[in-house]
């Protein structure tokens, strides 16, 4: 699956790292065209300005001098660096602590994939979105009635989304439940006696407590 | 009051040693607990007590304020809450006496400095079965002991089960307490044996026979159960059929078992094996409801349960099992019967195509009858039934209430006017619930037909009957569906009853009977005063039956505790003139019952062994990260620094058990209100925790995006941790969980996403709290230690430090939970409402005040939608 030439500026191309030819990752970028360079520091550069690192576990462990020697090596030219960690071993818990403090100081991003497919679609991802907004992390509004109704009640401790469709057809409305007795609530089906208690609390508790 | 013989002997082994002190359900714990309180809190003395729940405090309070006082020093419990504010606390400490503080809110000042170490005293742990090595309470305790070593340390519990999960829990519970003896005290204990073998009143136990109806649904119901287990097993390879079985989905206890199996791997189990859990949950609780509530209530309970399922993600798959269909058709078939239209019912309010069944439940008229017998008898005390919930309550008093009217006849038959008032309510309900779910088109989505389970013996032909039915354009509507579907059209052809007001104002009375019936109610029945009904709960750990002195008890329900108090109030001397044990012949009730007695002998028996080979190393009593904490502390002194590595913690994050462990590795935590970042460990770096499931959350939600924005431009290293939990699998996604193609909305996307916005955000992952303490130590080598003002300062706007300390939690969430409710603007409403009830009921213009136009309008229009 490999891909034609681009200029390494806007390309629309994975460039890879002679020295990761024979990697099996590389099967697993599928969805992204990639093409072997030359004249690159990286494993991968996926983007004008981000970079990827790919390192084994089990490699890193007959190896551990290796990714230190690469981080110097990738100089300042890029903002985002990636460390791809495949983790091909169950006994990781001291190389992760090492590569954990090797990455903080050595400013690279860690994300670990415990398959090569998983990190296969990290390389992929990192190409794909780059110049996509963030929009679908940041902050918004859900829209649908149900959807603010169930994010305002689960807010109650052990509501769950069941018990808001539950609430809405006994009581109508959000001013409904909150005119709701005690013992109003606690006559819905599902609703035990120790959550209509919270229910109840939640509305009808001052914000202030009198001391 | 005072104590029996038994109890003495409790109250003075606890007094004499630290030590666990397990007791069985019912032998008055509470009182016990109460003279504790009473014996070892004096002023001069502080007290501790940990762990209590709400109820447990207030019962508590009731029996201290109860006992009789010496004086002007009696003995109360004081409160410390997040709420309480930092001057009030210091002033509670400083008082002395007995103080019941939120654990968390405690460990913070004992790490500050607020409680005066000197004059601790000691410490009572309440629900000691709860404490584990990573819990705050051991925490606490850690803290107390290192800054006062003589403090003393109780700990109590009355749920012997709850040491008999898991592997070795009694040793464990005892490290993480820090205690090295046990003490158990089963009803078969010599000591109580003796103390309750005096005078037993008379006990009439009666066997109810189920109906027929009754006994086929729980047969139903556990068919239900049981394909699930099937599947569930199938689909996870995860449940230990020793622990999960139909037998076992009797208890309450089994839906925490399943939990606790399927937790290591929850973040790796797909929506459908999710949803099947929930499923498994509600259906073992239907089998549950057949003898608990009447027929009308279950009809009502099994119809909701479908709407609910079906409105989130289509119809469920068990809903096509036959069991399934028996299910709903016996519910419905026992409360009515499709028939000829009939005026004289829409007369009353009833759809008219009906012909009422209206089963009643045998226990109900049974009940009745003694209390007619016992009435007869002119007994010089009340009497006092007693029943499992709230809810039976409700209907036990409406029956006997009704039973004073004369019956109402439908098509020549006589029902019980509550029976007809119940029926009404629930057609009202229907046609509402109708209403709701066909007024709005559902948006885009195409109610996805779940996966049928499959039917019927051979589980070989699985997967290919699965895959024609996904192959399949549309299921057919399963018949259960398309029984409630009709209720519901009967339930539209419903005429408003001529004699009620209007249908708006009748939305009030939700279900049952209107506030004016339950008035009206007492009014008619002349011994309100001399019958009480009660749901068990009202008696955790009170002392009820002294209070009311019934001369007659009615057990509604079976219940092993109330039993044991009915003895002790004997023993105390109360003459008690007969008590009716009622019971369904052969219902999963009975088995409930009988089981639950023999699980309690033996949970004791068990514990009694472990007790007996139990094994308590004095070091292993000082923290689970010991051994590494002094290899610290060796490396440091060769060093010649003294002090220990410092690190500022956010108040909130000592929910989790990282504070915990650090301190134990040897750091100094210093707790603080922070506004950026969990973990401040140097000037330059600090660290956001998230959870699995919080990481999921805030990536949706965009709380991590606003917090790595915030981090990132206050601080050179803005680390965040991904935290995997303790037992649970490290790796983020099941194998083959991935899309052939790049979906936008994975978690892998979305961490992409959020890598590629902030390039400087480092990411940490750990596998457990206890490896996140390693990486903190690595992190921490050699640099300077934080300034604590600087990590408090950072961020801060205006009056945002006060926020945790002052208000009550949970409206406070409820209330920025709302639209058009922000950090910005939550203030000032809760300083002008007292409460949300409150807000709900102001009009616009009230609101407009305080929110300003546009976001009083988006408040007042989502609170008064009507569905």
């Amino acid at each position: 699956a490999a891909g034609s030439s681009g200029g390494r500026g806007g390309s629309q191309v994975v460039l890879v790292n002679e020295l990761q030819r024979g990697n099996p990752v590389l099967a697993c970028v599928r969805n992204v065209r990639w093409s072997y360079s030359k004249d690159i520091v990286a494993d991968y550069v996926v983007g004008r300005t981000s970079c990827v690192l790919y390192l084994s576990i089990k490699y890193h462990r007959l190896h551990p001098e290796y990714i230190g020697k690469r981080i110097s090596g990738l100089g300042k030219s890029f903002r985002l660096r990636v460390l791809l960690i495949n983790v091909d071993t169950d006994d990781c818990k001291i190389p992760l602590r090492e590569i954990n403090r090797i990455a903080v100081l050595g400013d690279m991003t860690v994300l670990l994939a415990w398959s090569l497919d998983e990190a296969g679609r990290y390389i992929e991802t990192l190409k794909a979105l780059e110049h996509r907004q963030p929009d679908s992390i940041r902050e918004r509004v859900e829209d649908t009635y149900i959807a603010r109704l169930s994010s305002s009640l689960t807010s109650v401790k052990s509501v769950n989304k069941t018990d808001v469709l539950t609430l809405l057809s006994n009581f109508g409305s959000f001013d409904g439940i909150a005119k709701a007795s005690n013992d109003e609530l606690s006559m819905c089906p599902g609703i035990g006696d120790l959550k209509a208690q919270r229910v109840f609390k939640a509305f009808n508790e001052p914000f202030l407590p009198e001391k | 009051m005072t104590l029996l013989p038994f109890q003495r002997l409790i109250l003075d082994s606890l007094l004499d040693e630290d030590a666990l002190c397990v007791v069985a359900r019912g032998l008055g714990l509470g009182r016990v607990l109460a003279e504790l309180a009473r014996a070892c809190a004096t002023p001069q003395a502080l007290v501790f007590l940990l762990n209590a729940s709400d109820a447990d405090e207030a019962a508590l309070q009731e029996q201290l304020l109860a006992l009789p006082s010496g004086g002007a020093d009696a003995c109360v419990l004081r409160l410390v809450r997040a709420e309480t504010n930092a001057g009030a606390r210091a002033h509670v400490y400083r008082q002395g006496g007995l103080v019941a503080a939120t654990t968390r809110i405690l460990t913070v000042d004992l790490l500050n400095g607020v409680v005066p170490a000197e004059l601790i005293t000691g410490v009572v742990v309440l629900n000691a079965s709860r404490v584990s090595a990573e819990s705050m309470e051991a925490f606490a305790l850690r803290l107390v002991r290192l800054r006062s070593p003589h403090a003393f340390v109780k700990a109590l519990s009355d749920a012997p089960e709850a040491f008999t999960l898991g592997f070795a829990p009694l040793e464990r519970t005892l490290k993480a307490l820090g205690l090295r003896h046990v003490r158990l005290w089963p009803r078969f204990h010599v000591a109580v044996q003796a103390g309750l073998a005096a005078a037993r009143a008379p006990v009439a136990e009666l066997r109810v026979a189920p109906t027929r109806a009754m006994v086929d649904l729980q047969q139903a119901a556990l068919d239900c159960v049981a394909a699930l287990i099937a599947e569930l097993q199938q689909a996870t390879k995860l449940l230990d059929p020793e622990l999960v079985s139909v037998e076992a989905s009797l208890f309450r206890h089994f839906d925490a078992q399943v939990k606790r199996l399927l937790a290591p791997h929850w973040h790796r189990l797909g929506p459908r094996v999710r949803a099947m859990a929930a499923d498994l949950a509600a259906l073992r609780r239907v089998a549950e409801l057949v003898t608990a509530c009447d027929a009308v209530a279950l009809l009502r309970h099994l119809d909701a349960l479908l709407a609910a399922t079906k409105a989130s993600a289509g119809p469920p798959p068990w809903l096509s099992l036959d069991s399934a269909n028996i299910l709903y058709s016996v519910a419905r078939a026992r409360v009515f019967a499709s028939s000829e239209p009939c005026p004289e019912l829409a007369a009353l309010g009833l759809p008219a195509a009906i012909a009422p069944v209206l089963e009643v439940p045998p226990k109900l008229p049974l009940l009745a009858r003694i209390l007619d017998e016992v009435g007869a008898a002119r007994p010089a005390g009340p009497v006092l039934v007693m029943a499992a919930s709230l809810r039976e309550c409700r209907m036990i008093r409406d029956f006997l209430a009704s039973a004073r009217h004369p019956p109402v006849v439908l098509r020549g038959t006589a029902h019980p006017r509550v029976m007809v008032d119940m029926l009404r309510a629930f057609f009202r309900w229907k046609a509402r619930v109708s209403a709701a779910s066909r007024a709005p088109p559902r948006p885009a989505q195409p109610a996805q037909p779940a996966q049928p389970l499959a039917r019927g013996p051979p589980p070989t032909k699985r997967r290919r009957v699965r895959g024609a039915s996904a192959a399949g354009a549309r299921l057919p509507r399963a018949p259960a569906d398309s029984l409630e579907q009709e209720t519901a059209e009967l339930a539209t052809q419903t005429p408003a009853p001529p004699d009620e007001p209007s249908a708006s104002a009748s939305e009030s009375d939700s279900d049952c009977a209107s506030e004016l019936d339950f008035d009206e109610h007492f009014g008619i029945l002349p011994s309100s005063e001399t019958v009480l009904v009660l749901p068990y709960s009202a008696l955790d750990n009170k002392d009820l039956l002294p209070a009311v002195q019934p001369t007659h008890i009615v057990m509604y329900d079976p219940d092993p505790a109330f039993i044991r108090q009915i003895e002790l109030y004997q023993a105390r001397g109360f003459a008690l003139n007969q008590v009716y044990f009622m019971v369904y012949d052969n219902s999963i009730e009975e088995q409930r019952y009988l089981s639950a007695i023999r699980r309690e002998r033996e949970a004791f028996e068990t514990l009694i062994r472990q007790n007996a080979s139990l094994v308590i190393p004095i070091t292993s009593l000082a923290s689970p990260v010991s051994a590494l904490a002094l290899a610290r502390r060796s490396q440091r002194s060769a060093l010649q620094t003294s002090v220990d590595p410092l690190v500022v913690v956010d108040v909130r994050e000592f929910r989790s058990p990282l504070p915990s462990l650090l301190h134990a590795a040897g750091f100094t935590v210093v707790p603080r209100t922070i506004n950026i970042g969990d973990y401040v460990l140097h000037d330059h770096l600090c660290v956001e925790r998230k959870s699995l499931p919080d990481l999921v959350q805030s990536l949706k939600s965009g709380r991590l995006f606003n917090q790595a924005e915030a981090m990132t431009t206050h601080y050179t290293y803005a680390v965040l941790l991904i935290e995997f939990e303790l037992n649970t699998s490290f790796s983020l996604q099941p194998i083959g969980a991935l899309s052939p193609n790049i979906a936008f909305n994975s978690l892998t996307s979305q961490l992409t996403l959020l890598v590629l916005a902030f390039p400087r955000l480092r990411i940490i992952w750990s596998s457990s709290p206890y490896e996140s303490v390693a990486i903190f130590s690595d992190l921490k080598r050699d640099s300077a230690e934080p300034d604590i003002d600087r990590a408090v300062s950072m961020g801060q706007s205006d009056d945002s430090v006060e926020k945790e300390s002052i208000y009550a939690a949970g409206p406070i969430a409820l209330l920025m939970s709302l639209p058009g409710v922000s950090l910005r603007n939550y203030q000032s409403l809760a300083r002008k409402f007292s409460s949300v009830r409150e807000i709900c009921s102001a009009p616009i213009e009230d609101l407009a005040a305080v929110l300003g136009q546009e976001s009083a309008t988006k408040l007042f229009d989502f609170v008064h939608a009507k569905q």
